[in-house]
């Protein structure tokens, strides 16, 4: 696992920070401790459309770093860049479903799908982009 | 109001340790490895650490040097063989290798301190660290003075920085003997290179047993 990705906490608070900031400004009523939303019939309204401009927020900031990659000191992480293509098609297979889904545990099963893929989105962002070190046997 | 400004004042504190935690332990510590002698500096630097795990490429491949160890060359004695100053290089033990094959290979040893106060009782500052050398050849530990003198003028005489090669090798065969009579319970010493203060070669004897790993790559 060390070989993959250099978990270091910092990180780890900086995803668990913009995961509760955009939880809480999805689910305002949670402040309140109030589930309505989720399980309310306006759900695509309520809940979803926060969500999906957070994704558009992640999924931005992802490729933000990607292309703002300074090719003498950065390099592309190939295994972290084959998570975000996943996580991509997967935010937006679950957005699908999760508006045709009827019944309270699908939907909540969506949402916290969603919550997942974009905290990996917004991960992946963090780890995509690495720095490179050129190295010369000798 | 009172209770307000002790939350901001409670925020302003946590925001302040936060910031000072996160800070302070961004950075690495990594060995130095001394090219010529000891020169008192630190032992070990601190490196600014990244955020991310380090990919080394070397061209436009990436190569794996996770089961590496990094060190610091500090000194210039190894410039001219293609080591400077603030380089860093990434070392593996010799392992099962042969040993002929660090010949011409940049290589690490660990200071040898009781040897160092017997030869040089003049250094008063040992430290517990690393030498960064340039291994030449391998030698047996019992050679005769003129076995030893003539592998050694073959050697010499093809060296365009060694000008006399006699007062040289003479110079070396009491180097050796020093170095086989201390190292006598070994069977093979190491010839390394280095350049005094970066101009001045020179030749050591080293015991295969402070052998503490060869350099495999060094930062481009």
């Amino acid at each position: 696992m060390k070989n993959v990705v250099d978990l270091n906490w910092i990180n780890l608070i900086y995803v668990i920070f913009w995961g509760v900031i955009s939880f809480i400004s999805s689910f305002t009523g949670i402040l309140d401790l109030d589930c309505r939303q989720v399980v309310s019939q306006n759900l695509l309204k309520d809940v979803l459309n926060p969500v999906f401009i957070w994704i558009i927020a992640f999924f931005g900031d992802y490729l933000y770093s990607v292309f703002s990659l300074k090719k003498d000191t950065q390099i592309l992480d190939e295994r972290w860049t084959k998570v975000s293509y996943i996580l991509v098609e997967s935010l937006f297979v679950i957005l699908l479903l999760s508006i045709n889904v009827e019944g309270n545990p699908w939907r909540i099963f969506c949402v916290v799908m969603l919550y997942l893929c974009m905290m990996g989105l917004k991960t992946s962002s963090l780890y995509a982009v690495c720095p490179r070190q050129k190295v010369a046997s000798v | 109001m009172n209770s307000m400004i002790l939350y901001i004042a409670i925020s302003a504190f946590f925001i302040y340790f936060v910031i000072k935690v996160v800070t302070s332990k961004r950075v690495e510590n990594v060995k130095c490895a001394f090219a010529g002698a000891y020169d008192g500096s630190d032992t070990v630097i601190s490196v600014p650490k990244d955020r991310n795990k380090t990919i080394y490429t070397e061209g436009e491949t990436v190569v794996d040097l996770s089961g590496y160890e990094k060190f610091h060359i500090s000194g210039r004695s190894l410039e001219k063989v293609g080591l400077p100053d603030g380089a860093f290089v990434y070392t593996l033990p010799l392992g099962d290798e042969d040993i002929y094959s660090i010949c011409n290979r940049f290589v690490i040893f660990r200071y040898d301190n009781k040897r160092l106060a017997k030869e040089h009782p003049e250094i008063t500052n040992p430290v517990d660290g690393y030498k960064a050398r340039k291994a030449v050849t391998i030698l047996d530990c019992k050679m005769k003075e003129e076995d030893f003198k003539e592998k050694m003028s073959n050697i010499l005489s093809s060296d365009p920085d060694i000008e006399e090669v006699d007062s040289c090798v003479e110079h070396l065969w009491k180097k050796y003997s020093f170095a086989s009579g201390y190292y006598k319970d070994e069977k093979k010493l190491i010839v390394s290179i280095t350049y005094k203060k970066g101009e001045c070669k020179d030749y050591s004897f080293h015991s295969l047993k402070f052998l503490h790993g060869v350099v495999k790559y060094k930062s481009a």
